[in-house]
């Protein structure tokens, strides 16, 4: 499927988000799809149950540049769910991060993360790291990508630029994957299509 | 036989390879881990849409880079002026060690978080840095694994791939305190937990970089774990030192490198984390260091230019036949496999690299994974040739010899008279060999049992050619007489 350079992800793009989803998983990483506010919340709620652990208050992080629609969905998300609460803290080491991710590489199951909207610390602490595409731009993949960030068609600097393609991980001894070795245990992309 | 291998300044390949071949959970490593990587990699390959249009892509582009790598290195440099980001050039590696040990010491830093980088071990970084008190606690946690265990790496992307996870266990629970666990996760959890105080606390942190984009004075850094972008991140300096072949022109070129970067050296679509680096952050600063050793040298060269294309995925390494039973501390050289046997005679001199060169069988399995499609055979044959014809290497007694038997033997196959008279005496030969031995022996070719002679038919062609006829002749005779 042809897209344009920069396109954002539109209602009907199930197809995009399919091979999106597909690419993402054979990276370890999980995509979810919002068609609205209550997939936000059911999302955020399933995200929370998987991460508490030992009765333990899921415990979030959210960052400043998350687009407003979005945040304020997450934020009541959280709301609703019993014992969570928002932390401002980014250096801890536990908890659910959400981000804002600024483009969508379909090919190559990836997101780049732009870090004028991110602080480098927020994708790299905590156990999980959950990354929203919201009005991100969609690209078919880091080639497109790259031609349009040269060309300046796209809002992001070079030098912002952290691609993420999977939570981080080691396959060190004995070529066993474990995920964690230094960052998020896990990578969810939450696609706000609506 | 010893005799002809006690050379010191020769790295001594059939010793390794004996050593090597000996070591039954080496083998057992190596082979479980160089056959995924292989299966990965192929994986990876297949369902990509962009793999190989990219390889063609990235073997013009690099042959660009290489062709004006002077003009690409002078402009990288203004660029990252331009991005207040300090750059040094060293041609040798005594004034970039000195180089990277006075701004860690300015910095009033006794230690510091590294990420892998190869060029690190071609410089033999750490050794200078601990000479001077300073610690480079290693972060990527393969190299973390060989840095405990004392060793070098042994692969250019999987460090730790000659490790079973019996013996990490053994080390993080001698030298760690870790409570003994053979579990890869738990393992790598307690090194995690170990590097993070480390990481919070730095004050620099070294990276290496795996492309240099010249036009925008930018360094692209890939990896999975993340710990690369912790040393760049959390302390309050970042060092990044690269050889200057790292340098490609522009952000159009750098995808198509990154995307076989990642397929070709770990299997995956993308790596976990790409990290476009450039102007440090308020409050922060960042140093490159780049080293030129040999580099233009090799651009220069019209053949061995070809070298210079590599993109260090270590692919070849993973399906070469030498490497997989051999491993990357047999070659003795900080880049070992295929690519590492091109490279040597150019940093370590021929001399040292008379046995490494004879290394490879030529399979062309190397050539043919190769994502920039570098000819290694041809390369290393390359390097045999000149090895032979030129006369200012001194070379050991066994070449000689070798050089002397393969003389004797065409003299003695192409003159019909010489090969008639030869040959009983060669069957004598290889009879007493057989009886004393239990096998066809001749010194050097018999070191692998699996490379026996395998010895003369009792006859020759057309002595059996002959003595058939004859008896058929006879029969016929006989026949004739008979009616
Ligand atoms: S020579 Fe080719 S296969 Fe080997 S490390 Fe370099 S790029 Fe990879």
């Amino acid at each position: 499927m042809e897209i344009n350079k920069g396109e954002k992800l539109k209602n009907g793009s199930e197809k995009l988000f399919d091979k999106f989803r597909e690419r993402l998983a054979l990276n370890g990483a999980t995509a979810l799809i919002c068609a609205n506010r209550s997939d936000i919340a059911a999302h955020i709620a399933d995200i929370a149950a998987r991460e508490k652990k030992d009765g333990g208050r899921p415990v979030f992080h959210l960052s400043a540049h998350l687009a407003s629609s979005s945040a304020s969905s997450i934020e009541t998300a959280i709301g609703s769910i019993e014992g969570a609460y928002i932390t401002k803290s980014i250096l801890d080491d536990n908890g659910i991060y959400i981000v804002p991710a600024s483009a969508l590489l379909i090919e190559d199951g990836a997101l780049a993360v732009d870090s004028a909207l991110c602080a480098h610390e927020e994708t790299l602490f905590g156990d999980i790291c959950v990354l929203i595409a919201d009005g991100a731009e969609i690209y078919n993949n880091i080639i497109d990508f790259f031609a349009a960030i040269s060309a300046g068609k796209s809002s992001i600097k070079a030098h912002n630029i952290t691609i993420i393609a999977g939570p981080s991980k080691t396959a060190d001894i004995e070529k066993q994957i474990v995920t964690g070795m230094h960052g998020p245990k896990k990578l969810y992309c939450m696609v706000i299509n609506y | 036989m010893a005799l002809f291998l006690k050379d010191k300044n020769i790295i001594n390949i059939n010793k390794n390879a004996k050593k090597a071949l000996a070591d039954k959970t080496l083998q057992a490593n190596l082979k479980k881990a160089t056959a995924e990587a292989v299966f990965k990699r192929n994986q990876a390959a297949a369902v990509s849409e962009t793999f190989e249009s990219s390889r063609d892509i990235a073997i013009a582009a690099r042959e660009a880079s290489i062709s004006m790598l002077r003009k690409l290195s002078d402009e990288f440099v203004e660029n990252c002026v331009k991005n207040n980001i300090k750059c040094f050039v060293f041609d040798d590696y005594e004034s970039a060690n000195a180089k990277i040990t006075d701004l860690i010491k300015e910095r009033g830093a006794d230690f510091i978080v590294k990420s892998k980088s190869m060029l690190t071990e071609e410089i033999e970084l750490n050794r200078h840095l601990k000479l001077n008190g300073i610690e480079a606690i290693e972060t990527d946690l393969g190299e973390f694994i060989v840095s405990l265990a004392g060793e070098k790496p042994s692969h250019l992307t999987a460090p730790a791939l000659h490790k079973s996870r019996r013996e990490v266990a053994r080390l993080f629970s001698e030298k760690l305190d870790m409570p003994y666990s053979e579990d890869p996760a738990q393992l790598s959890y307690f090194a995690r937990r170990y590097l993070r105080d480390k990481f919070m606390s730095a004050r620099v942190g070294l990276t290496g970089a795996n492309f240099a984009v010249s036009d925008s004075g930018l360094i692209a850094v890939i990896e999975n774990e993340a710990n690369a972008r912790l040393a760049i991140n959390l302390p309050q300096t970042h060092i990044a030192v690269f050889g200057v072949e790292k340098i490609i022109r522009n952000l159009n070129d750098l995808p198509h490198f990154l995307n076989l970067l990642s397929k070709s050296a770990t299997g995956q679509l993308l790596n976990a984390y790409t990290s476009i680096i450039g102007p440090p952050a308020e409050g922060k600063e960042r140093f490159f260091i780049i080293v030129t050793k040999r580099r233009f040298e090799i651009a220069a060269d019209p053949v061995f230019k070809e070298a210079l294309r590599c993109i260090r995925c270590g692919a070849c390494q993973n399906i070469c036949p030498v490497f997989q039973r051999l491993s990357g501390h047999g070659y003795e050289f900080c880049y070992g496999g295929p690519i590492g046997t091109v490279l040597a005679p150019f940093f370590i001199g021929y001399q040292k690299c008379a046995e490494l060169i004879d290394a490879s069988t030529l399979c062309g399995f190397c050539k043919s994974i190769c994502p920039m499609k570098i000819n290694l055979p041809a390369l290393i044959l390359q390097h045999r040739f000149h090895y032979g014809a030129d006369k200012k290497i001194k070379k050991p007694l066994f070449k000689h010899l070798k050089k002397l038997f393969s003389y004797l033997h065409s003299l003695i196959m192409s003159n019909n008279v010489l090969s008639r008279v030869i040959q009983p005496f060669a069957r004598l030969y290889f009879k007493i060999t057989a009886a004393v031995f239990g096998r066809n022996y001749i010194p050097r070719w018999s070191v692998f049992s699996k490379r026996d002679f395998i010895g003369m038919a009792p006859k020759t062609f057309m002595e059996s050619y002959f003595t058939k006829n004859k008896k058929k002749s006879r029969e016929k005779e006989g026949d004739k007489n008979g009616n």
